[in-house]
């Protein structure tokens, strides 16, 4: 697997190097604005790129704006935005429109190398991927009346891994069991919350987000 | 009680100068009854004899100017064109009364050279119309010459002119009883003088009112056109006149050429021209002066606002603007005490008003208002209102300055925490990711080293410095929320929904405000919702529109009340030019958001 790096700090930058390179993922470049970002993807098309949401120069939502050209004009290449914020807010921004190959995680995640890797084999597969804090954040959200109690603990679970953007198969693996239990959590869990049936995979991370956000 | 006795003494003083005017009407009056009875049996003497048109034009002229003499001296004392308008109509009459046989000699006598006065009248007239003062130096300079031309030749006809040895007489050619020699030399050269004087100054008055229309000073009084315009046609009507009487043309002349009849008939049509012009200007001038008069009291119950509103209806110009100086601002401002830029347009004139020398402030309107003197008709009791409303747009204006400083502390505070947010976020926070990177290359290696007690200790560090991440995340939102500025109030507003101990409903206009207006409503709902979440369970409820610019919105919980704790969310609003209220249901807040 190429990727590059994007990321301004030059301490964090290296590490995140560093920890794709023990786990044996080829980094083609390390840049430090999105400029160089964009010229590095359109040039050497590499499999994935790690972006930090704040670069240079306004350090503000120059991550997100690079991230989105990247998806609209390379549309093979995965994305995968660093963020310090936990804001749902910002992971829309990034996933809204292009949920597909396009991941949004937590910045203290990076140096986990499981998860890092984990994270960029999802998208690159095609998957979403949504930070689990940020998810976790959303299902404790106090409501008025609360259309998550109708749902069982199982079901809970299903649905905040969806929101994470995992597949069905992803689901499967990851609570052991067979994916034709996954489908029919699944399909339960839409039905008491009136979603949409299934959309495909990261269609239905949207749906399942902008529900726990309403 | 300075003002009540200024008054009392421009009345009295008034009453004084209507002296003059009074008697030279009466005598103007007398003058019209000899010049009718003139018509009926001096057909060799007098123009008005001679046809029904020239009666009717001499007499519509003399008695349209008395009557606008009169009335310009009895609404007008403090200016010479009433007085000057009635010495112009016994100029003109003069010499028909000379012409009456009937008449006594000595009346006759002394109407002659009142003639002569005729064009000096005019061209004074004509420079200092409407206000009765000259503008110019020069125009001061030909007023002198006038009088002193004018006085100096009415003296010389009076007492040099010898009618009976003057071989063209016609008025009159009876002696003079005045006459200080008798000498045929000295006659003609007198009547010939007083005819030069008359062609000198017309031409004089031409060339200054002309050269004056070419440059076209601006913001200035100007003698409106349809005075000016037949005042000037009458000097050129001098000038041919005058040019035809001049000896070594025809001599013998005859009065009654045709011509002399023509130019006696355009001359009585160009003065009833003027006296309608002036009467025209009276009456405005007038019906202005009764709407100020108001003024004081429609200051004082602060009628339709403002004194610009006030003027505006009284001088008929939608255009009028009040500037108010504030010395402490080292501006001008409006009556709400808004900035203004006082900036001279062509067609504007500018009138300041003044109490005391201090200059309270400047009024721009139409430069057509010319006939009547502003600074003047704003009297002392509507002046003391005036300061009034200067003192309030001082006041609010100081509001302003305030509630502008206010925003400018605003927005650096929130330069100051935004920068705060970004140093946590890029520097504290990389730092200790950083360190967590490191602690777990320590925590492989130790593994490696097979130290399972130094890896739990790393691991047990790591988790430290994870949950520190987490507070400082905590720390920097709470400082500066970023997803305001970076995708707007509503993102923001969710987040801070996700974050929230309490349900909270949002229905807000989904779109991007200004920074400011984003910041303050961000901060009165973050605030509000902060401040009812004590003990209590039930959801906050925000909902709002937008229109006209407007943003008003409702934050609605039971435990919401003015509190201390909204102080400085208040103050933000308020900052903006907004309002909170609070209800019996939470509050309520308006606020720009163009």
């Amino acid at each position: 697997m190429r990727v590059v790096v994007a990321e301004d700090v030059m301490l964090t930058r290296e590490g995140i190097v560093h920890v794709l390179e023990e786990a044996g993922i080829e980094v083609i470049a390390e840049v430090a604005d999105p400029g160089a970002l964009l010229r590095v993807v359109s040039t050497r098309q590499p499999d994935a790129a790690l972006i930090d949401i704040r670069m240079p120069p306004t350090h503000t939502d120059e991550g997100i704006v690079a991230a989105r050209q990247i998806r609209e004009t390379e549309p093979e290449v995965g994305v995968l935005v660093l963020s310090q914020f936990l804001d749902s807010g910002y992971a829309m921004e990034v996933l809204e429109g292009h949920p597909e190959r396009t991941g949004y995680l937590l910045k203290e995640r990076i140096f986990d190398g499981a998860v890092l890797v984990d994270a960029l084999n999802r998208v690159m597969e095609g998957e979403t991927v949504v930070d689990p804090t940020i998810v976790t954040r959303l299902l404790g959200r106090r409501r008025l009346e609360d259309p998550l109690e109708r749902l069982t603990p199982r079901e809970r679970e299903v649905l905040s891994l969806v929101a994470e953007g995992l597949s069905n198969k992803g689901i499967a693996e990851r609570l052991v069991v067979t994916e034709r239990t996954v489908e029919a959590h699944v399909t339960q869990v839409f039905l008491k919350l009136g979603l949409d049936g299934s959309p495909g995979s990261h269609r239905r991370v949207l749906a399942v987000l902008a529900f726990l956000r309403a | 009680m300075m003002p009540e006795t200024e008054t009392v003494g421009i009345e009295r003083f008034h009453r004084l100068r209507l002296v003059p005017p009074g008697l030279l009407t009466l005598i103007g009056i007398a003058f019209l009854y000899w010049v009718a009875r003139g018509a009926d049996n001096s057909v060799e003497s007098t123009f008005v004899a001679q046809s029904t048109w020239t009666l009717a034009t001499a007499q519509a002229a003399g008695g349209a100017l008395l009557l606008v003499g009169l009335g310009g001296a009895i609404t007008r004392p403090d200016r010479m064109i009433g007085l000057l308008t009635t010495g112009l109509a016994l100029a003109w009459l003069a010499p028909e009364v000379a012409g009456w046989s009937g008449a006594p000699l000595w009346v006759r006598h002394t109407a002659l050279p009142l003639g002569t006065m005729f064009t000096p009248l005019l061209v004074v007239i004509g420079l200092l119309y409407p206000l009765g003062k000259a503008r110019a130096r020069s125009d001061r300079r030909l007023v002198k010459a006038s009088y002193l031309f004018g006085a100096a030749m009415t003296m010389a006809v009076g007492l040099l002119y010898q009618p009976f040895l003057d071989l063209d007489c016609w008025r009159i050619c009876s002696p003079n009883p005045l006459v200080l020699f008798d000498n045929p030399d000295v006659s003609r050269s007198v009547i010939d003088l007083s005819l030069w004087m008359a062609i000198a100054l017309s031409s004089s008055f031409l060339w200054l009112a002309l050269n004056r229309r070419l440059a076209r000073s601006q913001h200035q009084v100007k003698a409106p056109w349809y005075v000016i315009g037949p005042i000037g046609f009458l000097a050129l009507a001098e000038i041919v006149h005058a040019s035809l009487l001049l000896p070594g043309l025809q001599f013998p002349v005859d009065p009654f050429a045709q011509r002399f009849m023509t130019l006696f008939i355009i001359r009585a049509g160009l003065l009833i021209a003027v006296g309608f012009g002036i009467a025209w200007d009276l009456i405005r001038d007038l019906r202005i002066r009764w709407s100020l008069a108001g003024l004081a009291s429609d200051l004082e119950e602060g009628a339709s606002g403002s004194l610009a509103s006030i003027l505006a209806q009284a001088l008929n110009d939608d255009t009028v603007e009040v500037a108010y100086w504030i010395p402490r601002l080292q501006r001008h401002v409006d009556a709400n005490g808004r900035t203004v830029v006082p900036s001279p347009e062509p067609g504007r004139a500018v009138t300041m008003i003044e109490s005391s020398g201090t200059l309270l402030g400047l009024v721009m309107h139409s430069s057509k208002l010319a006939a009547t003197d502003l600074e003047r008709e704003i009297g002392s009791a509507a002046r003391l209102a005036v300061d009034n409303e200067r003192l309030r747009a001082e006041l609010l204006a100081q509001a302003n300055e305030i509630r502008e400083s206010q925003g400018r502390i605003v927005s650096a505070t929130d330069a100051t925490r935004r920068a705060l947010e970004r140093d946590l976020h890029d520097g504290a926070q990389q730092s200790l990711l950083a360190l967590s990177y490191k602690l777990r290359i320590a925590r492989t290696e130790a593994r490696r080293a097979g130290s399972e007690d130094s890896a739990a200790q790393i691991e047990k560090a790591t988790e430290e410095t994870l949950a520190t991440i987490e507070a400082v995340r905590k720390v920097a939102h709470g400082i500066f929320p970023s997803i305001l500025v970076d995708a707007g109030l509503i993102r923001a507003l969710e987040s801070l929904r996700e974050r929230s101990a309490i349900p909270v409903d949002i229905s807000l206009p989904d779109k991007r405000f200004s920074e400011l207006t984003e910041m303050a409503v961000y901060q009165l709902i973050a605030d509000a919702i902060e401040a009812t979440t004590s003990g209590v369970v039930d959801g906050v409820s925000v909902s709002g529109t937008e229109s006209d610019g407007w943003l008003t919105f409702e934050v609605t919980h039971p435990n919401l009340r003015v509190g201390y704790a909204l102080t400085h969310a208040v103050d933000r609003i308020g900052a903006l030019e907004g309002s909170v209220v609070f209800t019996e249901a939470g509050l309520r807040a308006e606020i720009p958001c163009e």
